[in-house]
């Protein structure tokens, strides 16, 4: 069975952006923490963007369980099949240059 | 009789309807009949269309709003009654149908009755307990649907999940969702999943049952105990959404979550990519903000010191640093205009530098500056060897001296 790459978690990233964030806007941190701090920040949000931006859905029927109990897998056909969509465009256009 | 058609004049098919009318009417005019109410609408006009049934019959049946204003009950589907009427026949429809007048409830239908006792058993074993239901995961990662692989269900299921949230894969089990072995089928697919889940061979964020819409008989595979122990059972967050509004089935009254329709579901159960796309734009923004206050406080704090006399001579190189960091101040906010592009590289570059020209630095090595044969400053032991010349500056003089050792420098 082939696995994605593993994806963000975004719980986790998105708490330690919080995180990141309120440590920032306090000003208590030394100079130098506060950029290592920004820099870890962009690339979560680099991250998440990146991910968010270029999911494709993935869809598989799964036919049954093999003998060893791993799942076994055929391409979904669906007869009234689903519409080829492009993600829905976002109000700010600036979105996709922000992370390059 | 002869058989030969031109010889008879045919009959039209409304005279031969009215004939059969007729003769019902004259036949049954007062009957009393008792069986399970099935089917019950209530319609705009006050009149209420029904079917009753037994084992092995249906009876279509009428009962006009002056009759049903005096029922003292109101009949719903598995209903036990006796209707006392008269048979007629619609034309129209060509179906036969009894008017009934008068309508009285003998105890409740032996279906219905069965619901009853299974809920009630399902409920001393805390099957529809609000603790034990789980949470749905915030931002799922694999998705399990059992639906007809044909139903308008899937359909919806996978349309809406492709916009909102496509970083969701999709595992789709089908299954019937309706009539004889329905109940199995979906129950089977339950375990299954769940059981691929437990073992870690397809670990799951949640397993959806949908269904479109439909009467509350098609509903009946989702009353059954087989259903109601398979989601007990998941060790996977299940969601109903088996499109019935009026009646909650079993299967929602025991799901973790119930939604009223598949489209509903996946609403519920994924967040908005384009709604955290956007979240994610104000957080950059916020960052920025946060590190340009940031440096604009170090920037202060470097102009206060340099301002110091005692520090002013020195120090000149503090001029310096605070030009420069004037200047990638500037850098960073024409970065901050255009968002984040490349900042990353830019801000590893800056605190490389900035940690090298700390005023702060600087003063924890005792107010001097080590500087080498050609002039440049000294930074690290690796940077002489034994027998260079060194000039350190100190806030009253220079010391020149010669390097004789560099303890725990390798050449």
């Amino acid at each position: 069975m082939t696995e994605p790459t593993p994806p963000v978690r975004f719980e986790v990233a998105l708490a330690e952006l919080e995180k990141i964030l309120r440590e920032l806007e306090d000003g208590t941190t030394s100079l130098e923490d506060a950029l290592a701090r920004y820099e870890r920040g962009v690339g979560i949000l680099k991250a998440c963007y990146g991910q968010l931006r270029d999911a494709e859905q993935r869809i598989r029927q799964l036919t049954g369980v093999g003998e060893d109990g791993s799942p076994e897998f055929k391409a979904f056909e669906h007869s009234a099949s689903v519409e080829g969509t492009k993600p829905t465009r976002r109000a700010k256009p600036s979105a996709d240059d922000l992370f390059g | 009789m002869t058989l030969d058609p031109a010889a008879r004049k045919p009959m039209t098919v409304s005279a031969l309807t009215l004939s059969v009318k007729c003769r019902l009417e004259e036949f049954y005019p007062g009957v009393l009949v008792a069986g399970e109410v099935s089917n019950f609408t209530h319609a705009n006009s006050g009149h209420w269309y029904f079917s009753l049934k037994d084992a092995g019959a249906t009876l279509k049946c009428v009962m006009f709003r002056g009759f049903a204003l005096r029922a003292r009950f109101d009949p719903k589907d598995g209903t036990q009654v006796i209707a006392r009427g008269g048979l007629t026949l619609y034309p129209q429809r060509g179906e036969y149908q009894c008017l009934v007048e008068e309508l009285t409830q003998q105890g409740v239908g032996s279906a219905e009755l069965a619901l009853r006792r299974l809920k009630e058993k399902l409920l001393q074993k805390g099957y529809f307990a609000p603790e034990r239901k789980r949470r749905l995961p915030p931002y799922p990662r694999r998705i399990a649907l059992i639906a007809s692989p044909t139903g308008a269900a899937i359909r919806d299921m996978l349309q809406i999940l492709k916009v909102r949230w496509p970083l969701a894969e999709v595992v789709v089990r089908p299954s019937r969702v309706q009539g004889d072995g329905a109940a199995v089928e979906v129950a089977t697919a339950v375990r299954m999943l769940s059981g691929l889940h437990a073992t870690r061979k397809l670990p799951l964020s949640a397993i959806v049952v949908g269904r479109g819409g439909g009467s509350s008989q098609d509903l009946a595979a989702f009353n059954e105990e087989v259903i109601a122990d398979a989601i007990f059972d998941s060790a996977v967050p299940v969601v109903s959404a088996v499109g019935h509004e009026i009646d909650v089935c079993i299967a929602d009254m025991v799901a973790d979550y119930r939604a009223l329709t598949p489209s509903e579901a996946m609403t519920q159960l994924c967040p908005d990519r384009g709604e955290m796309l956007d979240g994610l734009v104000d957080t950059a923004a916020r960052l920025d903000d946060a590190v340009n206050a940031r440096l604009a406080l170090a920037r202060e704090r470097l102009t206060r010191m340099a301002d110091r006399p005692a520090l002013r001579k020195p120090f000149e190189r503090i001029r310096d640093s605070e030009q420069k960091l004037d200047d990638w101040g500037a850098r960073l906010s024409r970065a901050a205009e255009r968002r984040l592009t490349r900042s990353g590289e830019q801000v590893a570059a800056l605190a490389d530098q900035l940690e090298s020209l700390s005023p702060l630095n600087v003063l924890k090595r005792g107010f001097s500056l080590t500087t080498l044969a050609d002039g440049r400053l000294l930074r690290s032991a690796g940077e002489v060897r034994p027998g260079d010349t060194l000039r350190t500056r100190t806030p009253d003089g220079v010391v020149v001296s010669t390097v004789t050792d560099r303890p725990g420098v390798s050449s």
